[in-house]
């Protein structure tokens, strides 16, 4: 379960967030809207302690996890711009969180394995990061977040600048993939639409 | 966006690591320079300076041959730049690397070659050697500044009744001439402060205020003056660079890169575009076959009798080993590059990433970094051996001494190679690596050096090459168990004797080979 507890952030002295509390139980999915500028990114920056937080505390299962490093809080995250890493491939992409947690090479190609079935590109480990269209490029970088198994999956604005039709597949792909995985997840997104499909509860962030 | 977390671990270590390049010039470069002015300059030795005729001959004679050179470098360079920037032609690729090659190579050994074609010292000489060295500075800072205009502005021109004179006057000549100028102060600087070349191709006759430095602190001990001139030179490049800087309305013109069109389309005046590159190829590329030739020719005849004496290790011309003369410039050359590229990658990623608030520390690092393009190899030299002379500072005698000081030199040109490409690395990259579990050392390790990998390898064999080319410096601080390549060319050459006069184009061949393979990757 991830549990955000009066969380306020604040840039120059002027607030973004002031006093958020929210919880999202294990294996379900909150949805948080709202206008553009609200601050929905800033919530899942201050999850992933990407932001200095000027009150409040996040927990992971009861675990407060706000004065530790983003390295070491377990959370996956994926965002519209992707940011595989260029000078990997595909499955090198994917093998870089668990090859950081000293997981054997077996295990880890078995995982990198099991995680392109997941994502529908079982053929694509050795393929460039450079040859992949925008559809696969953020298949890809769900399945590098997924792959270590964190506790937490942020999704922030994931189908943001795919066509209708990738978007839509992509949709559905990663309704299956949550529903399966089981991994307690925060969607940011301005689409009501994505959130209603998606989310088993919703948030909406007002200026 | 809010404010990004960075921990007290991590400053600590930043503002700690910030202060290493500045205090490595501060040591090596900016102490040793304000110890020395604050001993030796006086106002009335400055006086007297400045009113003897001889030094006045001197100071004229840098000025005019500097002026000269950047006249004679511009008619070669400028009509390659454009050809090279406008047209795409077999061959083309070559003749750019052949152009641009000889700003890596040492100043000593392009000397050499001017040398052994015209066979005597003077201004022609000199010339030709700073054209050969600056037309690479040309056509680095202007072509891509040419291939940005584009050319539909002078296909316009000419509809409009422009000839292409005209064309050139009023189109294309105020869109470049902002780099024009850059490179013209950079190539003036280089000319006003050109040691090596003057050594080897001035002759006893033709001094300049940098080797003037070094007679006046070396060869007569009158360091008061050697200090007055090492001001006055600084005063006059600054000046320089000054003038030379852009206005706000040159800098913010706006612009398309277009790529070079295939010469075959050009509808006439072909040839022109040919001889524009052709012509500064062989002026560029003459004195380094010349040299080549210069090493297997005696009296005329085909002999390979100077490199048997050379990789025989011994040339009596020398007190030390062949062998150990090339082991010292290698190993010399190693240690900048480390030095160099490490201070450099740590200045570079301080500089490159966007950290808000350390801007006025950036702005510091920036400007203390790029110190060591102000000053000259003399003045750098004259200041080392003046304040590192006494106990517990002795250093001038220490071998050390010379790759930290080379590596001085090529802290600059590294940072400019790194900084770019630093800048270069998506922020998100790092915050991606962070969320999959790596540790800030990782993130550095397994993305940042990853990705840095090609410019890092750049860096490397352009600071090892200005390494094994550095003459200025090391002609203050070597030593006969220290005797570089640069050196024992510079001992040969100025020696009589047929045999002495080649093997030292064996070592100059052998530098040309050595820095062509340390700036291959390059």
């Amino acid at each position: 379960m991830l549990k955000v507890s009066k969380l306020s952030v604040s840039y120059a002295g002027a607030p973004i967030i002031s006093d958020l509390s929210f919880e999202v139980p294990t294996a379900t999915t909150l949805a948080i809207t709202g206008p553009s500028g609200v601050g929905k990114s800033t919530v899942l920056q201050a999850i992933c302690g990407l932001v200095r937080i000027a009150e409040g505390a996040i927990f992971i299962d009861d675990r407060d996890i706000t004065q530790l490093p983003t390295h070491k809080r377990g959370i996956g995250m994926v965002t519209q711009s992707n940011d595989l890493f260029p000078h990997l491939t595909v499955s090198q992409n994917i093998a870089f969180g668990l090859r950081l947690r000293g997981t054997s090479p077996r295990e880890t190609s078995d995982r990198v394995e099991e995680m392109l079935e997941l994502v529908g590109l079982s053929d694509f480990a050795h393929r460039d990061i450079h040859s992949l269209s925008g559809g696969e490029s953020r298949r890809i970088a769900i399945a590098r977040a997924l792959a270590p198994s964190p506790s937490i999956l942020l999704l922030d604005e994931p189908f943001t600048g795919l066509d209708d039709e990738t978007r839509d597949a992509l949709m559905h792909q990663v309704k299956s993939i949550l529903q399966s995985s089981s991994v307690t997840s925060v969607l940011v997104t301005h689409d009501h639409s994505e959130a209603d499909f998606l989310s088993s509860s919703s948030l909406a962030l007002v200026s | 966006m809010a404010e990004r977390v960075e921990s007290n671990t991590a400053m600590t270590t930043r503002r700690l690591l910030s202060f290493l390049p500045v205090g490595f010039v501060a040591v090596f470069l900016v102490l040793p320079f304000l110890n020395t002015v604050a001993t030796f300059f006086s106002v009335s030795t400055s006086r007297d300076v400045l009113s003897d005729p001889s030094i006045l001959r001197i100071l004229w004679f840098s000025l005019w041959q500097a002026v000269l050179s950047v006249l004679a470098t511009m008619i070669f360079a400028i009509p390659a730049t454009w050809a090279l920037s406008r047209f795409q032609f077999p061959g083309a690729r070559l003749c750019r690397g052949l152009l641009t090659t000889p700003f890596v190579l040492p100043s000593i050994v392009v000397a050499a070659g001017v040398l052994a074609i015209s066979q005597r010292t003077g201004v022609i000489s000199i010339l030709w050697a700073h054209v050969v060295f600056n037309v690479a500075v040309v056509l680095r800072i202007v072509s891509p500044r040419w291939a940005l205009l584009n050319p539909r502005y002078e296909e316009s021109a000419a509809t409009l009744g422009a000839s292409p004179w005209q064309t050139f006057a009023h189109i294309m000549w105020p869109n470049i001439r902002s780099a024009v100028n850059s490179a013209a102060a950079l190539v003036f600087t280089y000319c006003f402060t050109s040691f090596g070349v003057i050594s080897i191709v001035g002759g006893f006759s033709r001094r300049t205020i940098e080797t003037e430095i070094f007679t006046q602190s070396v060869r007569l001990g009158n360091t008061d003056v050697a200090i007055t001139l090492a001001v006055l030179q600084m005063v006059v490049v600054l000046l320089v660079f000054q003038i030379s800087r852009p206005s706000p309305l040159q800098t913010t013109s706006t612009h398309v890169s277009s790529a070079p069109i295939p010469l075959h389309t050009k509808p006439r005046g072909r040839w022109i575009v040919l001889v524009s590159v052709v012509v500064p190829v062989i002026v560029v590329a003459l004195p380094l076959v010349a040299t080549l030739i210069r090493s297997i020719s005696y009296r005329g005849r085909l002999s390979f009798h100077a490199w048997s004496s050379v990789l025989g290790g011994t040339l009596p011309q020398l007190t030390v080993s062949t062998w150990r003369v090339i082991v010292t410039s290698l190993l010399f050359s190693l240690a900048t590059a480390i030095l160099a590229v490490a201070l450099a990658l740590i200045a570079a990623q301080q500089m490159g990433r966007q950290w808000f608030h350390y801007a006025e520390q950036h702005r510091i690092l920036r400007f203390v970094t790029s110190l060591p393009l102000v000053v000259s190899a003399a003045t750098l030299g004259l200041g080392i051996v003046i304040t590192y002379n006494t106990d517990p500072f002795a250093w001038r005698s220490h071998t050390w001494l010379i790759p930290v000081v080379h590596a001085l030199i090529a802290l600059p040109v590294a940072i400019r190679i790194l900084e770019p490409a630093v800048q270069a690395i998506p922020p998100s990259l790092r915050v991606g690596a962070a969320l999959l579990g790596a540790s800030p050392w990782h993130t550095w390790l397994r993305i940042d050096i990853a990705l840095l990998r090609p410019a890092l390898l750049r860096s490397v064999g352009i600071s090892a090459a200005i390494s094994l080319g550095e003459f200025g410096v090391t002609s203050f601080l070597t030593r006969s168990n220290s005797t570089t390549l640069t050196m024992a060319i510079s001992q040969l050459l100025g020696r009589p004797g047929a045999l002495t006069q080649q093997s030292g184009y064996v070592l100059a061949s052998l530098l040309i080979v050595l820095t062509m393979g340390v700036t291959s990757r390059a």
